[in-house]
């Protein structure tokens, strides 16, 4: 193959990704979440639990359906602080 | 409008018969923090919730419980189905078992019938959402103890993948509360 | 023979059924995600996706199978809606 061939096949390419991430990035550069991930400024009185924003999915869709949901960070957050009566 | 789909959201399977669980998961069913007052509660406070994202979200959350209450029925008959007298007897099911043979029925574990006490509309956004989390807190923690009941795989699965569903329901309705709290601009305070 | 031949539609039809549970469960997840992000580019594009998917797979079983929901299309020539396995038989 020749050298100026390929040169231009990668000139191409990187084009066609420059050209894809400015289009993916226009289409979450507009994406303002109704409310922050916590408040600015919180308030004695009220409860506050942290809004999701850009979450991480599970790319596999047998995982998720295992696990009980499409997102990894809900999946079981509680510790194991609280101490059961019973232990199994 | 509500249709039907033929289907669990989950598979439901139990290694073997065992008559003291099933009674213990009938809670689940009819009981205060059961699916069924878990449904009914959401269904009937999403019609004076302000926010279009609220009112789709009770929605939708308040169809899905109705599914896990269809999950918690087979639960229970998959269990009992097929008892000897003997067995019955023993797990103290005998009296269920003359009144409804080994149907599920609307009864919580120890045989207080389900009531519309178990629900809640105050018709207040704020209230109910709170009314909602702590409901969702009730039922992890109940399907937390049916874990601890049970040495079947199968059944800590099915119920593993149900206390996962209530866990996403709070933060649900956590980020609902939020929405209300703060997207609606109120300017009161409570 | 005949009863290997029953048990291999059962388990193919079991099977596409569990893939239409997962596709459901994925897309119902996301749909209470967009109940309160009602915004987010991202979660929508994944349930078009996946719905696109869950179109596909349903109408092909739905065709073998018999239909799933009383709204569906019943290309057979009995209601097979009623037949056994219900899902709390399965």
């Amino acid at each position: 193959m020749n050298i100026i061939n390929i040169a231009f096949d990668i000139f191409q390419y990187k084009l066609i990704m420059k050209g894809m991430k400015i289009l993916y990035m226009n289409q979450t550069d507009n994406y303002e979440p109704l409310v922050p991930y916590m408040p600015e400024n919180p308030v004695p009185g009220y409860a506050y639990v942290p809004y999701q924003i850009n979450p991480l999915y599970f790319n596999n869709i047998n995982e998720a359906f295992v696990h009980g949901t499409v997102f990894p960070e809900l999946v079981t957050p509680y510790s194991e602080f609280f101490q059961r009566g019973v232990q199994s | 409008m509500f249709i039907y789909e033929k289907k669990l959201q989950y598979p439901v399977r139990v290694s073997g018969k065992d008559v003291r669980m099933a009674q213990a998961v009938l809670n689940q069913y009819g009981g205060a923090d059961g699916e069924m007052s878990a449904s009914m509660n959401y269904l009937t406070q999403r019609f004076s919730m302000p926010l279009n994202e609220t009112k789709g979200l009770l929605t939708d959350i308040g169809t899905e419980e109705l599914g896990h209450m269809e999950m918690v029925a087979t639960l229970f008959k998959k269990l009992i189905e097929g008892a000897t007298k003997d067995e019955l007897i023993a797990a103290g099911m005998g009296g269920y078992y003359a009144n409804h043979e080994t149907c599920p029925f609307l009864l919580d574990a120890s045989g207080v019938p389900w009531e519309s006490k178990y629900t809640q509309a105050k018709g207040d956004p704020v209230a109910d959402l709170y009314n909602d989390m702590a409901a969702e807190q009730k039922a992890r923690a109940t399907y937390e103890s049916l874990i601890v009941l049970t040495d079947d795989p199968l059944v800590k699965d099915t119920l593993r993948w149900l206390r996962e569903r209530e866990i996403v329901h709070f933060q649900r309705f956590g980020e609902g509360l939020r929405l209300v709290e703060e997207y609606a601009g109120r300017q009161k305070y409570f | 023979m005949i009863n290997n031949r029953y048990n291999q539609l059962f388990n193919e039809e079991s099977s596409m059924l569990l893939d239409i549970q997962k596709l459901q469960f994925a897309i119902y997840d996301l749909s209470l995600y967009l109940d309160t992000h009602p915004n987010d580019p991202v979660a929508l594009y994944k349930h078009n996706m996946l719905t696109q998917q869950l179109q596909q797979l349903r109408s092909t079983y739905e065709e073998r199978f018999g239909i799933l929901s009383i709204m569906g299309n019943e290309s057979g020539n009995t209601w097979r809606y009623i037949n056994s396995p219900w899902p709390w038989e399965r």
